[in-house]
């Protein structure tokens, strides 16, 4: 006897004959356009940015001039170019200072705000806001706020008698540095607090309210039940987190190329990142198209092999 | 084989049980709305890449500024000077361009429509540092470039390089280089000689000073004279370190080591970048040693240049000097001093050691213009005619060609109201044009142009860098940054 299932889908029809089941092509109707726009905008630009890596394109001498070259723009690039290494060492220090800021700090606002009874939407929309204005308006902001003469941080650290004298926020390496960690904590916060506000509603309540019952304080239940339920949300953002740090642009960029005599990378290049030094060399300071794909593509080779060693600790981890 | 119509009520993904009638109407219309909605956001997605005129107004906040003059032209004009016997207002069709003065632009298009009014224009804003980039972009993705192009001369050694100009100096535009200051023609010419474009103005640039503080701490006002008690820059310390004494430290000579800086580089015109090697000790020693010396004396302030405060404090009168070109009035002076209008705050001088030519932008043709003929009507009308040069001292600007000054002497003129009396159009073009030296372009000037920069910062941050240790983290800076040539 034919299950209804089966009546329904319309494999056999009551006489038991096989009926010639009608594709459904309205599904692919509807996915026929992002394969299209996936296809066009993301996976051919890719492989011809590799095509290009491979060129000694120069945009000043025209695309007539442009040769195959093989790896020649990677040799360079991984054994001749000290800057490139720079921007790594950059966003790397970047990355192993921030992504811990916004992984604990996330995390403790988000236990702080799941308790809250009253008023936690309206923390939420604070915390989440930064994260939503856009990076350009950011950057001019913060370079306002810690301009060394006319800056309100300054203005107020001297008013409250910290400082005798304005720091040099942004003509100084480190601290130019700290102003860049400081902005990213501030702009990301929300967006870790959400994830983890999320990942909180999926700890079972059963089994904290027996661990009350127990006998077991806040500080044991935060440790030993929900950092470990956590875990995958935890792997999730690290892993991402190292992923976007890598492509970190937005932030020191809008802060350091506000003036015409601004500096590559800010004061001393310590904040030159491996994309701001990739722009750098495609568009900016140099216009070879073809070592400008080099570095792209040397970047995402780090990137892959960071991601593929976190992953294996993690997953590690977790065994 | 057998087909059968599965009725929609064993359809196993619908859920709903309705009246059959209204149930397939129901179905058909979530569909289609489904998919209008659906295709909506893909095209969405194709909204960055549409027109080709669209590509560059997608980055930028688009103006698109059309004029046209059709009333009857009642004034009397000259015919322009052109290879083709075709009358002015027989010239029809749109002129592109891309740009940041958009004072310039409608001067000047307003004044060429009086003559030609039949020709439409259409401008793009787009930031001057931006330009390389923007034109590279669109020469490798074939999109379409403005038909007359601008090039400022930061970045104008890479942008003529790039395969887009028609070269003005051969047929059918024949333009003589000599028509212009002699001066101009090495930053007028590409690696192999073509002209790429022709100067818009000149910009001239000598030192300008507040009147009431020069008068306070020097007991004058007087240009020649403060040329005179300040010929060298070691003067200019000397007198920099009384007024600071003086005003106890409130009042400075300059806004900031950067500023200063930036003019005392262009008094050097050693060029930068010879064959292979980096004249690095005979190009930039002294403007670095400058540096120090003015941070060591403490006579300048610590205002990043370009910064909203360095903006602020033109109107706050306490810094007594700044580099002055034709352009400095009418961008940094006058929207910052508000009071200077009717103070007359400002004196223009020439500056210890020499004055500089300080920026300056071009006008070419590009090779993808529609319309080149007409393009060349307009460039030549801007840059060497003298209705051109009429419209360009409306603005406080001076025209590149020579010829206008010899037929009408009142084109040298400027009056500026917040330089009280002082005709500073006949110190630009008398005093300060016959005696620039310009340094050749390169096009890896850039490059060495901010690694000075990060020197600068570096000695503005920390006082133990004296000349010898700058100079030694320069030229570490430039080998790292430009390996092939040999730093000296």
């Amino acid at each position: 006897m034919t299950t209804s299932l089966q009546d329904k889908i319309g494999l056999k029809d009551k006489t038991g004959l096989k009926v010639k089941k009608s594709i459904n092509k309205w599904p692919y109707i509807f996915l026929i356009p992002y394969f299209v726009f996936y296809l066009a905008f993301f996976v051919y630009p890719t492989i011809y940015s590799f095509v290009i890596s491979l060129t000694n394109w120069d945009s000043l001498k025209g695309v007539d001039k442009r040769h195959f070259v093989g790896l020649v723009n990677f040799i360079k690039l991984f054994t001749r170019d000290k800057l490139f290494y720079l921007s790594l060492k950059n966003t790397m220090m970047f990355m192993v200072i921030y992504i811990p800021i916004l992984i604990v700090g996330g995390l403790l606002l988000a236990v702080l705000l799941y308790k809250l009874q009253k008023g936690s939407r309206i923390f939420q929309t604070i915390n989440v806001l930064p994260y939503i204005t856009t990076p350009v308006a950011i950057g001019i902001i913060f370079a306002f706020l810690f301009d060394r003469s006319t800056g309100i941080i300054n203005n107020l650290l001297i008013n409250l008698g910290v400082l005798t004298e304005g720091i040099n926020w942004l003509g100084d390496g480190t601290m130019a540095r700290i102003v860049v960690i400081l902005l990213i904590v501030w702009k990301n916060m929300g967006y870790y607090l959400l994830i983890y506000l999320a990942g909180l509603s999926t700890v079972p309540e059963e089994v904290t309210e027996a661990a009350y019952v127990d006998g077991a304080n806040d500080r044991q239940i935060f440790f030993k039940i929900t950092v470990p339920l956590l875990r995958p949300i935890t792997a999730f953002l690290v892993i991402t987190s190292i992923i976007s740090g890598f492509q970190l642009f937005d932030e020191p960029y809008l802060l350091f190329s506000n003036t015409a005599s601004s500096i590559v990378g800010g004061p001393a290049r310590s904040c030159l990142t491996s994309m701001i030094y990739f722009f750098d060399q495609t568009f900016k300071s140099s216009t070879r198209l073809g070592y400008g794909a080099a570095v792209a593509y040397g970047l995402f080779i780090v990137v892959l092999i960071v991601s593929l060693i976190v992953a294996k600790v993690i997953n590690k981890g977790d065994e | 084989m057998l087909y059968y119509k599965v009725p929609s009520e064993m359809v196993l993904l619908d859920y709903r049980k309705t009246i059959k009638g209204g149930y397939y109407m129901n179905k058909n219309f979530r569909k289609m709305t489904t998919l209008g909605l659906a295709t909506v956001l893909a095209c969405t997605a194709f909204v960055g890449c549409g027109a080709k005129a669209e590509t560059d107004k997608a980055a930028d906040a688009e103006t698109t500024v059309e004029t046209t003059d059709t009333k009857d032209v009642a004034v009397a004009t000259e015919a322009p000077a052109a290879e083709a016997a075709a009358l002015p207002k027989d010239y029809e069709g749109t002129l592109t361009m891309w740009g940041w003065d958009e004072n310039y632009y409608k001067t000047m298009t307003t004044a060429f429509n009086k003559i030609y009014p039949n020709v439409k224009f259409e401008y793009t804003p787009v930031a001057n540092g931006d330009l390389l980039q923007k034109y590279q972009t669109a020469l490798a993705a074939g999109t379409e470039l403005p038909d007359i192009g601008w090039s400022i001369v930061d970045s104008r050694a890479k942008v003529y390089e790039l395969d887009m100009w028609e070269p003005l100096n051969k047929a059918p535009y024949n333009f003589d280089i000599n028509g212009v200051f002699d001066y101009l023609k090495p930053i007028m010419v590409n690696s192999t000689g073509d002209v790429c474009g022709i100067e818009q103005s000149v910009a001239p640039a000598g030192m300008a000073y507040r009147k009431d503080l020069a008068k306070e701490y020097f007991g004058t006002d007087d240009p020649q004279k403060l040329a005179e008690m300040l010929p060298t820059w070691d003067a200019f310390i000397e007198k920099g370190i009384e007024v600071k004494e003086k005003s106890a430290g409130k009042v400075y000579m300059w806004t900031g080591i950067a500023d200063a800086q930036q003019f005392i580089r262009n008094q050097n015109d050693t060029p930068w970048i010879q064959d292979d090697k980096i004249n690095m000790t005979a190009g930039l020693t002294k403007s670095i040693d400058l540096a120090t010396k003015f941070r060591d004396a403490g006579i300048v302030d610590t205002l990043e240049a370009w910064s909203p405060a360095w903006y602020a404090s033109f109107g706050e009168g306490k810094h007594m000097f700044a580099g002055c070109a034709t352009w400095t009035s009418q961008f940094v002076i006058q929207p910052n001093d508000t009071t200077g209008k009717t103070e007359g705050h400002w004196g223009l001088m020439s500056a210890p050691e020499g004055n500089i030519s300080w920026g300056g932008t071009t006008l070419g043709i590009t090779k993808t213009a529609k319309d080149k003929p007409l393009a060349w009507e307009f460039i030549k009308f801007a840059t060497v005619s003298t209705e051109g040069a009429k419209a360009l001292n409306t603005i406080g600007l001076l025209t590149s060609a020579k010829a206008p000054y010899e037929e009408d002497a009142t084109l040298k003129s400027i009056k500026d109201a917040w330089f009280g009396d002082q005709d500073t159009g006949k110190f630009f073009i008398d005093t300060v044009i016959p005696n620039i030296k310009l340094r050749a372009m390169n096009v890896d000037d850039n490059i060495i142009h901010d690694s000075l920069n990060m020197i600068t910062t570096a000695i503005n941050n920390d006082k133990t860098i004296d000349t010898a240790k700058a100079m030694k983290l320069l030229k570490e800076e430039l080998e790292i940054q430009l390996p092939d040539y040999t730093v000296e």
